[in-house]
């Protein structure tokens, strides 16, 4: 991939979610993600994205790569360590109203907050692991009017232009889409670089803009809105005991049909 | 956490004699090397009380000069300065309370008496088969002598009860005297002394009946027993003569507690089995039904360290109490850790009998799982707690092996900030092969413990599958302080420790010459006959030799030294490694080195080719009268375990680089473990862990004093010259 003649600027979408690995739990009443009762991370995915941003910056001076998340106040601890990876500022929206918003109000927050960035490019990862919805690329695509390259399994960015490679269910489908455009990509791609003691403390002196929807002309009470509605929630069921086969010298047929019963084979 | 309902059993009281313990936990009396040094070992064996275990023994002790294990150290009753001693050792138990005990030990013809230079007393006039390279006997007893023995462990107890013991538990295994009269092998009497199996057990009946007599109201009398030394018909077996004997002490009631165990003085790594040889509770078979012959609670051991298989040994019927020496040293803390429901936290023993490998070297015991063992009174370290560190810095940890590991955990633990570092995509660095060799599996459990517990700390980051790090990267990193633990390879040119010489036309890049690294990697092992050229010493070459033989490969070892895999010795797993090998058809040719290899013919010396006299060889110039014998050896591929060389690259690197590290902010660069010499992954631990305490110090690199204990002069000596010897002829005190 040649570099380009214009550095770009590249928005890179980051998000706080709770701990992948650990106990993950939702709050009952609101039927939102209880923060509370896990430890906050960097999604892997967008650091994944970053780190694909970040080496592209290394290699072509003076692209500029900006963490962009919409999250409660907490989240700016995951665009901290954004920075210390290598971003080289970021943009945290952040708002009380926005508290439950949904993937259209999102999206929404989102293009407005590239616009106002004017970015070149928007990378992204295809799904956050917390809310699983991936769908904010493709309608961040058709909110800023642009061509998406999503679901890609390696990326380039290049003269005028970004492009990769995506899984389909038949082969490999080679995709381009010309800047400015919105990516995204998968955990195929290499996971973010740990950051150096150097790196941890040079992000404490970039800059974090935090902005609200109001300062993006976003207007989040707008009846004319489609919004998704929360119509129940529950906890995850206990899990049930499993069966138990004792073998009287038919163990093996059992198990096979326990498999074939319940379509594991 | 809370305890897990199933771990309740564990942790009922049980009484037994006049005393009763506060759980089914019994730290079995094991040797330290600590007795000369009373704040060493008090501190050692009270930390055990403070880990939850509610009786503690000591190790051996030594009941009379007659019976002196010198140049080994055993604890000692023989005067009012080992009452001193002893009583410090018993307060400090209490304070945490657990209950003390001490074993009871004479062993006449199985103890040196190197120090005290005396004639010891036994059921035959015999050698040693323990100590035969040291002319070793026990003179014949005289009834009169019998009685005498018996009043030596009678004053013993009475020293014991005035230390503060809770219970004398009389040593009836690793071939002391109750079991030499015992036993067939060496109880060549023909008075009421020997000959039947009740004129045998005679002695051993008479020794508990007057300690019960002596200090049984206020004491409980116990004894550790032998109940199979498995080794053969002359020799006490469980099914015979060894349950059989367990009956009839307790038709005479004279036993408040077994513990039993099995193998024998000559071979007592049948009872500290090692993990490449015995699996957890594998005294089983042996000391089943036991339990149910006596009337009185029963230990076992069996290198217990999951609660779960201790919950069965006891709803099994094996025992009442949970008997572990190895466990308890690798984790005091067993009994808490279980009793908090923070079972994910033991450090499990992993067999590798270092312990066990430093008492045969007559030195201090250490533990491989446990840094603090030993240094509890002597640095002052707790292994549950290292403190604050009072300036914690950014600390930068290259190499992600026990030494790396152990470093980063506890630096995380006195609140440093740590990135520990590896280019390896898991942690262990090259133990991870090691846990894999066969019959090392336990020796895995040195990662595991410490990849748990890095999980616990928030502050230290753990990135590993990074690229190797340039001494640009380092300075370029921010840390304050670096430590390297980049380890060490074997050597690809069979350097050795015969003739630091590496080996002509021998090179790891050929087909036929391997390094255990390739091996591990999966380097085929060429057909045909194998030697493994070993200069370690240890268990790699060992494994290196199995893992060909069991590929069907005529295999031979080739040492330099006077026996094959001479450390083996010393964890008492010689035996049980030339069982394997015999079984597995791997020969050894013992004091030979390689020069080259060609073809497929392997170049040995023997070491003493030469003259053993001195001879003028020219005019005015004397000297041996040198061999150049060549020995051939077919050889079709060639492994070696040579030597290990450190991987140092980066170090000096950085020391070249040192007028660079005040700009780069860097306060020191350290290096811990194999980098900077090769050693037993024991003593990188020490290392990683120590560098862990001491940042702080002036140079860390350099470890800060410890106490040493020895006897300062112009203090008075217990005895002193023109005191009496305590009377043990005559009567039976009791």
């Amino acid at each position: 991939m040649s570099s380009l003649s214009e550095p770009l600027r590249i928005a890179v979408l980051v998000k706080e979610v709770p701990d992948t690995y650990g106990e993950r739990h939702l709050d009952l009443e609101t039927g939102l993600v209880d923060r509370a009762a896990s430890d906050a991370v960097l999604d892997e995915i967008g650091g994944r994205a970053l780190e694909a941003a970040v080496s592209h910056a290394e290699a072509n001076a003076g692209t500029e790569v900006v963490a962009l998340t919409v999250g409660p106040e907490s989240a700016a601890e995951a665009l901290r360590e954004a920075l210390a990876i290598g971003a080289d500022r970021a943009v945290h929206v952040t708002d009380p109203q926005l508290g439950g918003a949904d993937l259209g109000l999102t999206a929404e927050v989102l293009a407005a907050a590239v616009e106002r960035l004017d970015a070149d490019l928007v990378l992204a990862g295809n799904q956050s692991t917390d809310g699983l919805g991936g769908v904010i690329p493709a309608m961040l695509a058709e909110l800023l009017g642009r061509p998406q390259a999503t679901n890609l399994d390696a990326i380039g960015i290049g003269a005028g232009e970004v492009c990769g490679t995506r899984a389909s269910d038949h082969g490999t489908m080679v995709v381009r889409a010309s800047l400015p455009a919105v990516a995204s990509i998968t955990d195929r791609l290499p996971d973010p670089r740990f950051p150096s003691f150097k790196s941890t403390s040079a992000a404490k002196k970039k800059p974090i803009e935090t902005l609200a929807a109001a300062d993006l002309g976003v207007a989040v009470e707008d009846p004319a809105a489609p919004r998704s509605i929360l119509i129940s929630v529950a906890a995850r069921p206990p899990r049930a005991g499993g069966m138990k086969i004792d073998d009287e010298g038919d163990g093996g047929t059992r198990i096979a049909e326990f498999l074939a019963q319940n379509r594991l084979v | 956490m809370s305890r897990d309902p199933r771990h309740d059993l564990l942790f009922e009281p049980v009484t037994f004699g006049p005393k009763t313990t506060r759980n089914r936990f019994w730290a079995t009396s094991h040797s330290s090397g600590y007795p000369d040094r009373p704040g060493t070992h008090a501190s050692f064996r009270a930390m055990k009380a403070e880990g939850g275990w509610g009786v503690v023994n000591t190790g051996f002790c030594s009941i009379h000069p007659e019976s002196d294990e010198y140049p080994w150290t055993s604890s000692r009753l023989w005067d009012e300065g080992d009452v001193i001693n002893l009583g410090h050792l018993t307060e400090e138990i209490h304070k945490h309370g657990g209950l003390a005990g001490v074993q009871l030990w004479y062993n006449g013809m199985h103890s040196p008496r190197y120090e005290s230079r005396e004639s010891a007393r036994g059921p035959s006039g015999l050698p040693s088969n323990v100590f035969p390279e040291r002319n070793v006997y026990a003179a014949w007893a005289s009834e009169d002598d019998i009685k005498a023995l018996i009043n030596m462990y009678v004053l013993a107890a009475y020293r014991a009860e005035e230390a503060g013991f809770d219970l004398v538990e009389v040593s009836g295994g690793d071939t002391t005297v109750p079991l030499q009269f015992l036993e067939t092998r060496y109880n060549k009497r023909t008075d009421r002394y020997g000959g039947s199996f009740e004129n045998r057990a005679r002695f051993y009946v008479e020794l508990m009946t007057a300690l019960k007599k002596a200090v049984g109201d206020r004491l409980a009398v116990t004894t550790r027993f032998e109940v199979d030394t498995i080794n053969g018909d002359h020799r006490i077996k469980h099914f015979e003569e060894g349950l059989g004997f367990m009956e009839l002490m307790n038709k005479e009631g004279i036993v408040d507690l077994w513990s039993i165990k099995i193998g024998d003085y000559e071979e007592w790594g049948e009872d500290a089995g090692s993990s490449r040889f015995r699996k957890p509770n594998w005294a089983a078979p042996f000391v089943a039904g036991a339990r149910d012959l006596v009337d009185v609670p029963v230990v076992s051991n069996g290198r217990f360290t999951s609660p779960d298989d201790m919950v069965t040994a006891i709803k099994a019927g094996q025992c009442d109490l949970i008997g572990a020496a190895r466990p308890s040293i690798a984790d005091p803390f067993i009994p808490n850790k279980i009793a908090e429901g923070r079972v994910d936290e033991i450090r499990e023993c992993i067999g590798c009998n270092m312990c066990v490998s430093r008492m045969q070297q007559q030195a201090l015991m250490y533990c491989t799982q446990n840094p603090t063992t030993g240094e509890e009174y002597r640095r002052g370290w707790h292994p549950e707690e290292t403190g604050t560190s009072p300036s914690p810095s950014a600390v930068l940890v290259v190499g992600a092996g026990p030494a790396g590991m152990e470093a980063a955990l506890t630096l995380a633990r006195r609140g440093h900030e740590v990135h520990l570092r590896d280019s390896a995509e898991a942690l262990g660095g090259h133990w991870r092969a090691v846990a894999r060799y066969p019959r090392c599996s336990e020796y895995g459990r040195l990662i595991t413990y410490r990849e748990v517990m890095l999980e616990k700390h928030k502050n230290v980051s753990v990135q590993l599958g990074v690229p190797a790090m340039s001494a640009q990267e380092v300075l370029d990193y921010g840390a304050e302080k670096v430590i390297l633990a980049t380890g060490s390879h074997w050597s690809p040119v069979g350097l050795g420790p015969e003739t630091h010489e590496p080996l002509e036309n021998v090179h790891a890049d050929l087909p036929n010459v391997l390094t255990p690294e390739q091996v591990s990697a999966g380097k085929p092992i060429p057909e045909g006959k194998v030697v493994v050229l070993d200069g370690d010493g240890h268990f790699t070459g060992f494994a290196m030799a199995e893992i060909a033989a069991d590929l069907g490969r005529e295999t031979t070892i080739v040492t330099n030294t006077h026996d094959v895999f001479e450390y083996s010795k010393f964890t008492m797993e010689m035996p049980n490694n030339k069982r394997a090998m015999y079984e597995k058809g791997i020969t050894f040719l013992r004091n030979h080195w390689a020069t080259g290899y060609a073809g497929n013919v392997l170049r040995l010396f023997y070491l003493y080719r030469d003259t053993a006299g001195l001879y003028e060889t020219a005019p005015g110039q004397w000297g041996r009268r040198f061999g150049d014998d060549v020995v051939e050896l077919e050889c079709d591929a060639l492994i070696l375990t040579t030597s290990r060389v450190p991987d140092d690259s980066l170090y000096w690197e950085l020391i070249e680089r040192k007028g660079e590290w005040a700009e780069a902010e860097i306060d020191g660069v350290y290096r811990i473990g194999d980098c900077v010499q090769p050693r037993h992954a024991m003593d990188a631990i020490f290392e990683g862990h120590r560098v862990g305490m001491e940042l702080e110090s002036p140079d860390p690199q350099r470890p800060l004093p410890f106490i040493r204990e020895r006897q300062i002069w112009g203090a008075p000596t217990i005895p002193q010259l023109g005191d009496q010897r305590p009377v043990v002829e005559g009567e039976l005190l009791v």
